[in-house]
């Protein structure tokens, strides 16, 4: 369902896709290509929870936010329940998607908690490449995993 | 500012004068009064500019990209160079109308608008379409590792805090509440470069996000320096974004 409301954002020029995810990261919907795996999301979604809390110093949840890349911008627009988070072009048209992450954030929302809580327990393992803590000496190393654009290979 | 002039091509007598610390507006101001009939080459690091006097006035003048009164206004902005008397074509009609006080004048106020702090150059975003003027801005002064980047709209004043790291993350300039700016820009930065690598998007560049009352911008530039600003929301923040590409 908030599949099919994502769909809208791409009648944007240069918009690839867009996903949603929880305030704690969990992925709830994705109009996205394929390469784009739940895994993959899941830890990107973990990461933009903890980047809203590393930027919201004062408590407070941002309301927006963009990077940008050498190709490309991630735009993030916080609603009440989570983050609905867009892929594009960095040329893309940015009052046409401001528009449309308003007009899409509205109807996504309120189908954020019902989507989450129906979403399965994500078991992955997060990707090497973290800012997590580094493992215990007592823990056994663990064995490094090779991503390409994100993906395991 | 470095003033010789070296009259022996031009008069037979005469002293050959050096002054250190001098300003271009003082040389201007000395010339007019003596009502030379002299052309002046103006050097300042890589740029050259003519500045032409005739009868107390100043009549022409020429820059890299500019003739006129645009030229002499440029020209006057320069901070440190020299000054020597040369041989260069006068132009058919005067290309300047105003008197020297008011170009002097007008060269104090644009200094005083965008001269408070100093310009700071930003590597090209890449991607990026080429953008003329703030661009030309930032190449006339040099860059600065302990200013803030800047622009004419947004002046040091309005940055509630401002800090560049390196690479390291060791600080290198800052002002303001850094201390509690530079780990989350560090930390943020980081995560972001991460998000992107799993999406496949290489090159973090910038990112800006807002808050109720605030913004917060990171900039990675190509040294591998991070600067991270936080501003009021109600601050003209569009050249930024221009300049980080956002």
């Amino acid at each position: 369902m908030i599949a099919q409301v994502l769909t809208a954002m791409r009648d944007v020029d240069g918009v690839h896709g867009s996903f949603v995810v929880t305030k704690t990261g969990t992925l709830v919907g994705k109009d996205l290509p394929a390469m784009f795996d739940d895994a993959v999301l899941t830890e990107v979604g973990r990461r933009i929870a903890r980047l809203n809390e590393g930027l919201s110093a004062g408590g407070q949840d941002f309301d927006n936010c963009v990077m940008r890349f050498a190709d490309h911008k991630l735009y993030l627009r916080s609603v009440p329940n989570g983050f609905l988070c867009v892929l594009s072009t960095n040329g893309v048209n940015t009052p046409a998607l401001k528009m449309a992450l308003t007009l899409t954030s509205r109807r996504v929302d309120p189908m954020i908690v019902e989507a989450a809580s129906a979403a399965p327990t994500p078991t992955t393992n997060p990707p090497p490449a973290s800012v997590s803590e580094p493992p215990k000496a007592s823990e056994p190393p663990r064995r490094p995993v090779s991503t390409y654009r994100g993906h395991r290979v | 500012m470095s003033l010789t002039a070296d009259l022996s091509s031009l008069d037979d007598d005469g002293f050959r004068v050096s002054l250190e610390g001098a300003t271009l507006p003082d040389f201007v101001q000395m010339e007019c009064l003596a009502q030379s009939n002299r052309v002046f080459r103006i050097t300042s690091g890589h740029r050259i500019g003519y500045l032409f006097f005739t009868k107390g006035q100043m009549i022409h003048a020429l820059s890299g990209d500019h003739v006129g009164e645009p030229a002499a206004l440029e020209i006057l902005k320069w901070r440190d160079g020299s000054v020597e008397p040369c041989n260069v074509g006068w132009p058919d009609a005067p290309t300047i109308r105003s008197t020297w006080q008011n170009l002097l004048m007008l060269a104090a106020q644009a200094r005083d608008e965008s001269g408070r702090h100093k310009l700071v150059s930003f590597p090209g975003n890449r991607g990026a379409t080429p953008r003329s003027e703030p661009a030309k801005l930032a190449k006339r002064e040099e860059p600065s590792m302990n200013a803030p980047p800047s622009s004419q709209a947004l002046s040091l004043a309005q940055f509630q805090a401002f800090v560049r790291l390196d690479a390291q993350g060791n600080v290198v300039s800052a002002k303001g509440d850094s201390e509690q700016l530079a780990p989350v820009a560090a930390y943020s930065a980081r995560l972001a470069e991460l998000i992107g690598n799993m999406l496949g998007m290489e090159g973090f560049s910038s990112l800006e996000c807002s808050f109720s009352n605030e913004r917060v911008f990171l900039h990675r530039e190509r040294s591998g320096n991070l600067v991270a600003l936080k501003v009021p929301n109600d601050a003209e923040v569009g050249p930024l974004r221009e300049r980080f590409g956002i």
